[in-house]
């Protein structure tokens, strides 16, 4: 029974990673291509500060949007869940968003924000402001639209912690003489855990390698590690360079989750 | 000396639908108090309302003769033991007790080791709540509740999660462990040989009325309406008049004493271990069924008899 998955996990995960990989130690030809020796130059680059600083800021960026999407999606998700009946349409109204494309709504996110955008329009407008405010092209830019399009992936799940949550727990806490915020942090917070974790997993990570985002919102201003793969395989053409920046990228989540997974962390899975 | 707990006209009216109806009752201080009903009778909701969970539509709930309808559930100082036990998963043993407990003092400390003693939990302290059994959940549902030091302990169908063969013997030591703790317990229970066997009160409710309240002898021996009398137990119905099946004997010649009895026709002899149930048909075709002891079990099917009882058994209804 697992021969098919195997053989599908084989074609579509482990041949491209292992192409991937072997471009990673390859030397950048004369023309952009691919040539010999094999060399771990393309690692040992990786440590300019250039480039580390890039890393650093894609964390920064990644870790900032996840703390934002759990502040805004928590309230939300505890909110559907409570919803009774008209629930279930609440919450195709936040996966609505995902009937356009990405690239669309963050293009509608430039009108809205540039200089001449719907939102400095009105400030002006109102007498609010005299110059436009720079909205667009900057880190903030970047941050407003990775939250945008990453909050369903934080309300779905803890969504689905929170409606499982049993209506007599927040009952009882109360009735043992917890306030609300105190039943918030030592009864629902917990037992959201799994929700909390899983939402904050599949917001991070894809935010972390976005690249579509900084490019438009950001001006090119605010590069992260996904421009910079971007660049590479493209403009710079240095595919080797670009190989290596996306294994040690996939490496360094990947070893973070392990870290997560060995403290104990399956359990809140 | 003052009730504990009062209530004064309550009554909680959803859409379409009122559950409590102008309840009014008083449990004293150190009572057991049971609130006995069918399901849907509003014993639940009357539960949930002094508990603070829901509010009353009209009439006032009193605590220690302060009104308390507008304190929310954390401010009032009674605690409920949900009939799932609705203990936390994520707590321990321990952890669940000393939920209510507000700072963590010596104090503290020895009163949870003692309900912790009180209740046969040790050596289970660190265990999850789901790594122990039924019996063992209740008993930490109500060491928590009881961890709070409540004015009134309210228990809603504390037993109906237990095994049948348990029940018995836990209803036993909720008594006991209510006497011993010396708190105030008001019990819902939809089961009227629990409620007669624990209670020091009974009310019995019926389509969000409370019909009546007693002792438990008072209640199934001087039942105020026909509902209260047959839900506390069989009631055989002659000329109008209600008696209990052990109250009902049973002769072959008419009696000669002052007393209440009408000629039948043996229908059933029934043996049943520890008594006899003799169904016998009056002529007005009613099947009416006398208790006796095993020495009154030599009537046969067909066997023309007189049914006879104490005058003083007969159950008479107010309304």
């Amino acid at each position: 029974m697992l021969a098919p998955a195997a053989v599908w996990m084989a074609v579509f995960v482990a041949a491209p990673l292992g192409v991937v990989a072997a471009y990673s130690f390859l030397t950048r030809g004369p023309y952009g291509g691919l040539s010999e020796p094999w060399t771990l130059e393309n690692y040992v680059r990786l440590a300019d500060p250039l480039y580390l600083r890039i890393v650093a800021r894609s964390f920064r960026i990644a870790a900032v949007t996840t703390a934002l999407c759990l502040l805004l999606g928590f309230p939300l998700a505890l909110f559907l869940a409570r919803s009774g009946r008209r629930k279930h349409l609440l919450l195709a109204l936040v996966i609505l968003p995902f009937w356009t494309s990405y690239l669309v709504r963050t293009y509608a996110w430039m009108f809205l924000l540039r200089d001449t955008g719907l939102v400095n329009t009105l400030l002006v407008e109102a007498g609010l402001i005299e110059q436009p405010l720079p909205l667009l092209y900057n880190e903030g830019a970047v941050i407003l639209g990775l939250v945008y399009g990453h909050l369903p992936f934080m309300v779905l799940p803890l969504f689905a912690a929170l409606e499982r949550l049993d209506r007599s727990l927040i009952e009882a806490a109360a009735d043992l003489g917890a306030r609300p915020l105190q039943t918030l942090f030592r009864v629902v917070l917990p037992l959201a855990r799994p929700g909390l974790v899983a939402g904050a997993l599949l917001v991070f990570i894809p935010c972390l390698g976005a690249y579509l985002t900084p490019d438009l919102l950001g001006g090119g201003k605010t590069v992260m590690v996904g421009n910079l793969i971007q660049n590479q395989f493209t403009a710079a053409r240095d595919w080797p360079f670009g190989a290596a920046v996306s294994l040690a990228l996939m490496a360094l989540v990947m070893l973070g989750l392990a870290v997560f997974l060995r403290r104990g962390g399956e359990r809140f899975l | 000396m003052e009730p504990v707990l009062e209530l004064r006209q309550v009554s909680k009216r959803y859409p379409g639908h009122e559950a409590v109806r102008e309840l009014s009752l008083q449990v004293p201080r150190g009572a057991l108090f049971s609130l006995l009903g069918p399901s849907g009778c509003g014993k639940t909701t009357t539960l949930r309302l002094v508990a603070g969970f829901e509010q009353p539509t009209t009439g006032d709930i009193y605590l220690n003769g302060v009104r308390i309808n507008s304190l929310k559930p954390y401010e009032r100082n009674v605690s409920t033991v949900f009939q799932n036990y609705a203990l936390f998963p994520h707590l321990t043993v321990r952890g669940n007790i000393e939920f209510g407990l507000r700072r963590r003092t010596a104090e503290a400390e020895r009163r949870v080791r003692e309900l912790i003693e009180l209740m046969h939990l040790e050596g289970k302290e660190d265990r999850r709540i789901s790594e122990i059994s039924g019996g063992e959940r209740q008993r930490v549902a109500l060491a928590r509740s009881l961890a709070v030091a409540p004015e009134v302990l309210l228990l809603d169908e504390p037993l109906s999660a237990l095994d049948p063969k348990l029940r018995k013997q836990v209803r036993a030591e909720l008594r006991s462990l209510q006497r011993r703790v010396g708190v105030t317990f008001v019990l819902v229970t939809h089961d009227q040989e629990e409620a007669l066997s624990i209670s020091d009160l009974i009310g019995v409710m019926n389509q969000g009325r409370l019909e009546q309240v007693g002792e438990p002898r008072e209640v199934y021996q001087r039942p105020r309406t026909r509902f209260v009398a047959s839900f506390l137990g069989a009631v055989n119905w002659v000329d109008g008049v209600g008696v209990r099946p052990e109250a009902t004997r049973i002769s072959s010649t008419p009696p000669t004493a002052d007393v209440g009895s009408i000629p039948a026709t043996v229908r059933e002899t029934i043996f049943l271990g520890n008594c006899i149930h003799v169904e016998a048909e009056l002529e007005d075709g009613e099947v009416v069924v006398a208790e006796v002891g095993w020495q009154d079990g030599r009537f046969a099917r067909g066997d023309r008899v007189y049914l006879w009882w104490d005058r003083a058994d007969e159950l008479r209804f107010t309304e």
